[in-house]
């Protein structure tokens, strides 16, 4: 199996090309990300973290360059290839958590799977699972509006879970809790990339990319990489 | 996608209703009501126009009737003679009727002399109907009865046109097969008519002409034309077009009078459905971006327009059957109904054309359909990231 999960080569994305809004995001962005990694994507707000995030995780298409996912350039996939790999390869947690208003906490967790074969009971089971093993399993039956910040967090970690992915990609996670909750966080994530899961995050967070097991960090600034350093 | 899929798809559309449960509910009473409203109308103009086929069935082929001036006349019995010559005519019967106003209750009646062909259409609820000959006795239709207050044994009083009034027992109360035309009839016999409307001699209201071929009706009718320029032979084909004619005009009147709910529906149901709501369109990109494909997201919002639409079709449906056979139209009956005071009591036979049913369905299900699906695809197909952002 090779080394390198994720690799891009001079990936570039424009938002709204051609036109008086015309963004230039990411620009000629090569990086190669392999299994097991911890890698932060860092740097100040505007620097183009969360649309390399966004492009890694096949949420969006570069304009040029490529995204090789597990040996597969899915620059152009069609959407429905993208949104397998999407389902089967990451979890995502978002910087507003973007979790479902009116639907409860198990709910929400069993949301992205809903569209596959999976039988309904087994999926409940394996919802609550993942919530116990983040101490949730209190508030399964709530509904997520009534959550605090970090019960909210928690609840999208579980989330991004459900599809056991191989990678978990993280946009700015840290934004909204105190320290404390950050901390907790960044424990969780911990464990996760102890499990063999390779983890991605973007942030500006010191408390995210000042930590020892971080083993790549991405620094980036005006949609370019200004340094790669491995640990 | 397996079976398990789509039930676990309908499942989350469920909760998605549930979740804006105000919203959905505010469609589904004016959907229901919308098609409420149309279907009353299509069942009960439905029902007319069978209600009137039921009452010419057992009525002549064809018709005469004297014009003077361009107004209904009486007419010469002993022409009957002449067209009973005709080859293809098997018999002639004159007919006495006529419109009797009851300022007492301020209704119309119409007064029959008794016949067989009344006695055939007629089911007796109380006693009988007079004979041909006899005189002194009546037997009313249910709704004069209830409006004059009388029973079997009773007394009804009429004017006569000679301003005599003239007695009758009741001695029957009957409903027609059809009570469209016959709620106001009242029938005395012949000689009690003529005493009446002061008939003279010699002359009847109508005359009824029996056909052996009913396709030889036109040819005969032209003959009687020809033969007694002041006649006017009516087909039984061209009374079934007026009744229709009348009834889809009616129909259409209600229907022109309900255009402004319908267009304020439709407004309402494309604003509703079709405006996807900032909440509506972020939801889409987090599904998108969890992992639901297009069709997933496409899927669920059929499912959703098709659980409003049907559902609501369906009551509006069923609230329309009670409403038309149930509670006799009670919202409608005034327009489409006769021309009378006494309104028939409206027990109608159920008559469901499937075809007009299908039609509301295609009218009203599938636009509702397409106005929920097609900007929740607009939305599905951008990328999740830009849906999110935006």
């Amino acid at each position: 199996m090779n080394k390198t999960i994720i690799r891009t080569e001079n990936l570039t994305k424009y938002y709204n090309k051609g036109m008086a809004n015309e963004v230039l995001a990411v620009h000629s962005v090569s990086v190669g990300i392999e299994r097991g990694d911890f890698a932060v994507l860092k740097g100040p707000s505007g620097s183009g973290k969360t649309t390399l995030l966004s492009l890694v995780g096949c949420m969006t298409r570069p304009t040029s360059g490529s995204i090789t996912v597990e040996e597969r350039d899915i620059s152009h996939f069609p959407e429905r290839f993208l949104t397998d790999i999407r389902r089967k390869t990451f979890g995502f947690i978002f910087q507003q958590f973007h979790l479902i208003q009116g639907m409860s906490v198990l709910q929400n967790v069993m949301v992205p799977l809903f569209p596959t074969d999976i039988d309904i009971t087994l999926l409940k089971k394996r919802a609550a699972d993942i919530l116990e093993g983040l101490g949730m399993s209190k508030r399964k039956d709530f509904p997520v509006q009534g959550l605090s910040g970090g019960e909210q967090q928690r609840t999208a970690i579980a989330r991004a879970l459900i599809n056991d992915p191989e990678v978990v990609l993280a946009d700015e996670p840290t934004a909204h809790l105190d320290t404390a909750l950050s901390q907790d966080y960044m424990g969780v994530m911990k464990e996760l990339w102890d499990r063999g899961k390779t983890v991605i995050i973007a942030s500006h967070d010191p408390l995210v990319f000042d930590n020892e097991y971080v083993t790549l960090t991405v620094e980036m600034r005006d949609g370019m990489v200004k340094s790669i350093s491995r640990r | 996608m397996s079976l398990n899929s789509h039930i676990n798809v309908l499942d989350f559309t469920l909760q998605s209703l549930l979740r804006r449960k105000f919203k959905n509910l505010g469609i589904l009473l004016v959907f229901t009501l919308i098609v409420f409203i149309t279907g009353s109308i299509l069942f009960l103009s439905y029902s007319f126009k069978q209600e009137a086929m039921l009452i010419l069935k057992g009525s002549p082929e064809l018709i005469v009737q004297k014009m003077s001036g361009g107004r209904h006349e009486l007419i010469p019995v002993k022409i009957s003679k002449y067209i009973a010559g005709i080859p293809g005519v098997s018999s002639v019967e004159p007919h006495y009727w006529g419109y009797y106003y009851d300022a007492l209750i301020k209704a119309n009646y119409t007064v029959v002399a008794a016949s067989t062909p009344l006695s055939r259409n007629n089911r007796m609820l109380l006693g009988r109907l007079p004979e041909k000959d006899e005189t002194g006795v009546v037997a009313l239709g249910r709704e004069v009865a209830k409006a004059r207050f009388v029973d079997l044994g009773g007394t009804v009083a009429l004017l006569s046109s000679a301003g005599e009034l003239l007695d009758f027992e009741v001695v029957g109360i009957f409903e027609a097969e059809s009570e469209l035309l016959t709620a106001d009839l009242v029938v005395i016999g012949l000689p009690d008519v003529i005493k009446l409307f002061r008939i003279p001699d010699g002359l009847a209201t109508d005359l009824a002409v029996s056909v052996s071929n009913e396709t030889e009706a036109p040819v005969i009718a032209a003959k009687i034309r020809t033969e007694f320029p002041d006649t006017r032979p009516i087909l039984k084909n061209e009374i079934i077009r007026t009744y229709d004619a009348v009834f889809g005009w009616r129909s259409g009147l209600i229907v022109t009078l309900f255009a402004g709910a319908l267009v304020a529906f439709i407004i309402l149901a494309w604003d509703k459905a079709s405006g996807l709501s900032a909440e509506e369109k972020k939801e889409i990109g987090i599904l998108k971006a969890i992992g639901w494909e297009t069709s997933d997201i496409l899927e669920m919002k059929f499912w959703e327009g098709l659980a409003i639409s049907l559902s609501s079709f369906l009551l509006g449906v069923i609230l329309a059957y009670i409403h038309v056979y149930l509670f006799g139209a009670s919202f409608f009956a005034p327009a489409l109904k006769g021309w009378s005071v006494i309104y028939p009591d409206f027990r109608l036979v159920p008559f469901i054309d499937p075809y007009q049913i299908a039609m509301l369905m295609s009218l009203t299900v599938i636009p509702y359909i397409a106005s929920t699906i097609i900007p929740s695809w607009k939305a599905a197909i951008t990328d999740p990231d830009e849906v999110m952002r935006g």
